[in-house]
């Protein structure tokens, strides 16, 4: 009580500490794009950015933090340090998509992405794509896609910008951006650096009659890395040249209902990514080609078991695509792609390659103010086998003439392709796997409503519903074996939501941000036509789920309060058990505070202010209350 | 705005009440095991710490589940995977998560876990002092202080261990996981004292009439060699007999036998039944899977009864199925996620009436 009683105070003198301490501010406003008052860029699908604001203060942490505590995402976690899977729109953790500028950075063998591997600091922006609007820049995200970008600044300043955080659990997190060039030229140097013992202390109510308070062992994490950006400008030409190297090397904690043993399980990820971009306008039409080189390396050991799995796999990208108009208001894409993988693992019988050409053709049509309409069409050929191609449609209206309030609808038939391990894999590997498919369709309510001269108010609300097909799912085999099979069939259904008030008075801002979603995932299993088995909910999606952020800025003093509700997750199939609800709230607290052209930010964190005992998968659980300082010291030098 | 931030506060907490986290189980049935009947381990899923342990009922006739943690307020662990009974206990080998639990018998209510084990398969008790426990991951065999409870000492086979059956002195113990020996504890002074070269993974064993150990040897999962059924005379640890299965492709598991110790059943594309005379494995199936996916067997000594557990899916909750010993079906009774090993819970003056 007293601690509630405390941070009541604090909050509430906030507004007070920032009158004593306020200090002249200097706002630089960053690049303007001015558009015609035409439908935006994504005519039927639902496309949310995560506020700059919130990825800057989230610059240390990873992007399955930043999402699972900002957004609709719900991130199947395995607690700090551990391995996070985002899940959208009822699905599993391979029908989201992982793109970072434009390639998919998922590894090939698992077909997902490790989401806590990927620092927020080494990205600019942060968008996720719902259902089938993934389609508009990658195949097989039946949930959805996340799409991680970085972009130039052509400001032409200089900046060097660094952050520490240093918290509870010996968590230490350190990024370092060195930006430099002219208004022609620009180099981007990142560089990242986390360490935590996450050895965070937990009430074990599940080993014995009597619960004993435990320490978390093996759950180290030491992850490290390097991002090189070289971007260049012409007025017939622009290009870039993307060099991403990271590691993380971890000790992976066994559930605490069994054993834990120190060192006993471990992986090492290890990746290099190399992106070249050429953009050339030409007339009214834009070309541009990309190349990429990913390399992905994850070696597994768990000591007990006997298993040293050695993982390495390479991708090779190359696109090309032209835009270009078709009369007054219509845009053609044409996109050519091809991805090829190979992969090294002493759990396949032999290295493997995987070969897939897709061309994709798509109409972006804009009929005056009001609507626009986009139709978009790809054939996929893997390995000398031609796919159904997939589709997407979709339309926004503007219900009223010179408002933001707009009406989207689409409709979409998305394919997935079996990821390497399930074709492959010794012993189970179905090489005559099918591809999961997906219909979806949904109707989405979008306004932006400027109430007053300090008052906005924005709000969406989507209705969704997807059938997908073939869904691969590993079953007993005739031997000691799983192997996987295209047996399931899922529908999800359900209806997102999303609230964004911002109140910008003469001294003070004050943004409120909530969301919810409620998701119906539920699937049968069937063999030779016939329904083997219907299932309910299916494991670990919530069907409710809840955020809210509320972030004051009074001068150089911010203060931001966010909450995550997560709902009953059953863990089994048929329903029989499940976690129950979750609820944890952080607060941070900061001062930023400009000294010349050298601003320092100070801020102090609490997360899960009301320790609570919460687990996301089941005998994992995550740390109560916790603290983290940080820091960030930014020198700006003004070129022109 | 003041006021807007304690609505806030205060709309937190109390939705924030604390409760436990952990995994709750919905459906719950009373238990009533005093009477005869057999217990079921429902494995769960690996790592997934949601093993359960379900009763079937002679006097009911149906089948009560998540017994175990119902009475004893925790789960019962990761990966159930074997139990025994002696006297007024019941030792639950739990496999991964590296313990037994020992209970009463007759009312599951936990005396003691004992620990100190590393993946522990099966437990074969020698007498009311002494036990010896099978490993997967180890190459030892333990050897438990019954009087205690505890760890009393180490037998080191160098070898993956499995089945255990015990006949007068002798502990033979079924080197599964890659191996094809049978390995002989001296049970007086814990030495190894054979070892015997059978088929590849011998995964089951059970003693017959006569003092035979029949071995079932499953071939292993690469399927490299032929399943074998061997049997072996338990006095000079020859081999009496050998039964080769007629395709690389056969897999049989799960090696029982009737009260009278003259009838063998395994798992073989159903149940199949021979008589330890018999001079070929049997051609027919005894019960069809007809759909479902047979994964353990048992034959209730009294009542001659054949028990099978239904996995559907490893996922999903599986069924027992319960037929008479001629073969004919009785019930099918809902039990938990990956129903497999079976207890027997034999009351001797039962069915005397």
């Amino acid at each position: 009580m007293k601690a509630f009683i405390c941070y009541i105070v604090i909050l509430i003198s906030l507004p007070l500490s920032g009158q004593i301490l306020a200090q002249k501010d200097t706002i630089r406003i960053d690049e303007v794009v001015i558009s015609r008052r035409g439908i935006n860029n994504s005519p039927g699908f639902r496309k949310v950015s995560v506020d700059s604001v919130i990825l800057h203060n989230y610059s240390t942490a990873s992007v399955s933090d930043l999402l699972s505590e900002s957004s609709h995402v719900f991130v199947k976690s395995y607690g700090p340090g551990g391995i996070a899977s985002p899940m959208l729109r009822g699905t599993g953790a391979g029908h989201t998509r992982i793109i970072w500028n434009g390639i998919s950075i998922g590894n090939p063998m698992l077909g997902q992405s490790d989401l806590s591997l990927v620092p927020a600091g080494m990205v600019d922006d942060v968008s996720i794509l719902y259902g089938g609007g993934s389609l508009s820049i990658t195949s097989g995200g039946l949930g959805g896609a996340i799409s991680l970008e970085t972009k130039p600044d052509w400001s032409g300043d200089d900046l060097i910008s660094v952050s520490q955080t240093a918290g509870s659990f010996g968590k230490y997190a350190g990024l370092l951006k060195l930006k430099t060039g002219n208004t022609h030229f620009q180099s981007v140097t990142r560089a990242f650096l986390y360490s935590s013992k996450n050895n965070f202390r937990y009430l074990n109510t599940w080993i014995g009659a009597v619960p004993v308070w435990e320490t978390r062992q093996n759950n180290s994490i030491l992850q490290k890395g390097f991002l090189q950006e070289i971007y260049y400008r012409r007025p017939g030409s622009s290009g870039s040249a993307k060099l991403w190297y990271q590691s993380a090397s971890r000790t992976l904690p066994a559930p605490v209902i069994i054993k834990q043993t120190l060192d006993d399980e471990k992986q090492y990820d290890e990746s290099f990514r190399a992106l070249f971009n050429l953009k050339m306008p030409r007339g009214r039409s834009n070309y541009k080609i990309s190349t990429a080189a990913i390399i992905d390396r994850i070696n597994y050991s768990n000591r007990t078991a006997s298993v040293d799995s050695r993982n390495l796999s390479g991708t090779l990208v190359a696109t090309a695509e032209m835009e270009t108009p078709a009369g007054r208001n219509t845009r053609l894409r044409f996109t050519a792609n091809e991805e090829m993988s190979m992969i090294r693992s002493n759990n396949y019988d032999e290295a493997k390659m995987r070969n897939l050409v897709s061309l994709t053709a798509s109409a972006d049509h804009r009929a005056g103010e009001r609507t626009g309409t986009e139709i978009l069409i790809r054939g996929i050929l893997s390995n000398d086998r031609l796919l159904f191609p997939d589709l997407f449609t979709g339309i926004s209206y503007r219900v009223t003439k010179g408002t933001e309030n707009l009406l989207k609808a689409s409709f979409s038939r998305n394919s997935r392709l079996p990821s390497m391990n399930d074709m492959y894999w010794t012993p189970g590997g179905n090489p005559s796997l099918q591809n999961e498919y997906a219909y979806s369709y949904e109707l989405t309510w979008e306004m932006k409503n400027k109430i007053s001269s300090i008052l906005d108010i924005n709000s969406d609300l989507t209705f969704y519903r997807s059938h997908i097909k073939n869904m691969i799912k590993w079953l007993p085999g005739d031997f000691s074996y799983w192997t996987p099979e295209n047996i399931g069939h899922v529908n999800t259904s359900g209806l997102e939501s999303a609230l964004n008030i911002t109140f910008s008075g003469k001294t003070c801002q004050a943004r409120l941000s909530a969301g919810y979603t409620f998701t119906r995932a539920s699937g049968r299993d069937t063999q030779n036509g016939s329904n083997l088995q219907k299932k309910g909910q299916l494991a670990y999606i919530p069907a409710n789920q809840f955020y809210g952020r509320l972030r004051y800025d009074r001068k150089s003093l911010y203060s931001t309060i966010s909450t995550n509700f997560a709902g009953r997750r059953y863990i089994t199939a048929d329903n029989t058990q499940y976690l129950p609800e979750y609820i944890y709230t952080d607060l941070i607290i900061g001062n930023k505070i400009n000294w010349g052209r050298t601003s320092f930010d100070l801020s102090f964190g609490i997360e899960n202010i009301f320790n609570m005992r919460y687990q996301v998968i089941a005998y994992y659980p995550m740390p109560g209350r916790s603290f983290s300082v940080r820091l960030n010291i930014q020198a700006l030098q003004i070129n022109h | 705005m003041k006021r807007i931030f304690i609505a806030m506060i205060a709309l937190l907490l109390s939705i924030s009440c604390e409760r436990s986290p952990g995994p709750v189980i919905i459906d719950f049935t009373e238990s009533a095991i005093q009477g005869p009947g057999l217990f079921i381990l429902n494995e769960g899923n690996f790592r997934a710490g949601n093993g359960s342990l379900s009763f079937f009922s002679y006097d009911s006739a149906r089948v009560m589940n998540h017994l175990f943690s119902k009475i004893n307020k925790y789960p019962l662990g990761d990966v159930p995977y074997s139990m025994e009974i002696s006297g007024d206990r019941a030792y639950i080998v739990v496999n991964n998560s590296d313990k037994i639990e020992v209970v009463k018998a007759n009312t599951l209510e936990s005396l003691k876990t004992i620990s100190g084990l590393n993946s522990p398969r099966y437990i074969g008790i020698l007498n009311n002092n002494k036990a010896y426990v099978t490993s997967l991951w180890s190459d030892s065999v333990t050897v438990i202080d019954l009087q205690s409870l505890s760890v009393e000492d180490y037998i080191d086979i160098r070898r993956s261990s499995e089945a255990i059956a015990i006949v007068d002195n002798q502990a033979f113990i079924a080197c599964w996981a890659g191996g094809n020996e049978i390995m002989v504890i001296n049970t007086t002074d814990n030495r190894v004292a054979d070892s015997i070269m059978v088929g590849s993974e011998p995964e089951s064993m059970v003693v017959d009439r006569n003092n035979t150990l029949w071995v079932l040897c499953n071939g292993g999962w690469a399927r490299e060699n032929f399943a074998e059924l061997v049997a072996i005379g338990t006095q000079n640890g020859e081999i009496v007999k050998r039964f080769v299965f007629p395709e690389i492709s056969d897999s049989p598991t799960c090696l029982k036998i009737n009260k009278s110790g003259d009838s063998l059943y395994y798992l073989h594309n159903g149940v199949r039944r021979m008589s330890i005379t018999d001079t070929e494995l049997p051609a027919e199936i005894f019960i069809p899977e007809t759909g479902r996916l047979f994964y353990k067997l048992g034959v209730f000594p009294d009542t001659g009864d054949i028990f099978v557990t239904d996995v559907v899916d490893y996922q999903s909750k599986g069924y027992v199925l319960r037929y008479k010993n001629d073969g004919l079906l009785i019930s099918v009774m809902a039990s938990d996620i990956i129903p497999g090993a079976m207890c027997y819970k034999v009351l001797s003056d039962y069915w005397t009436e």
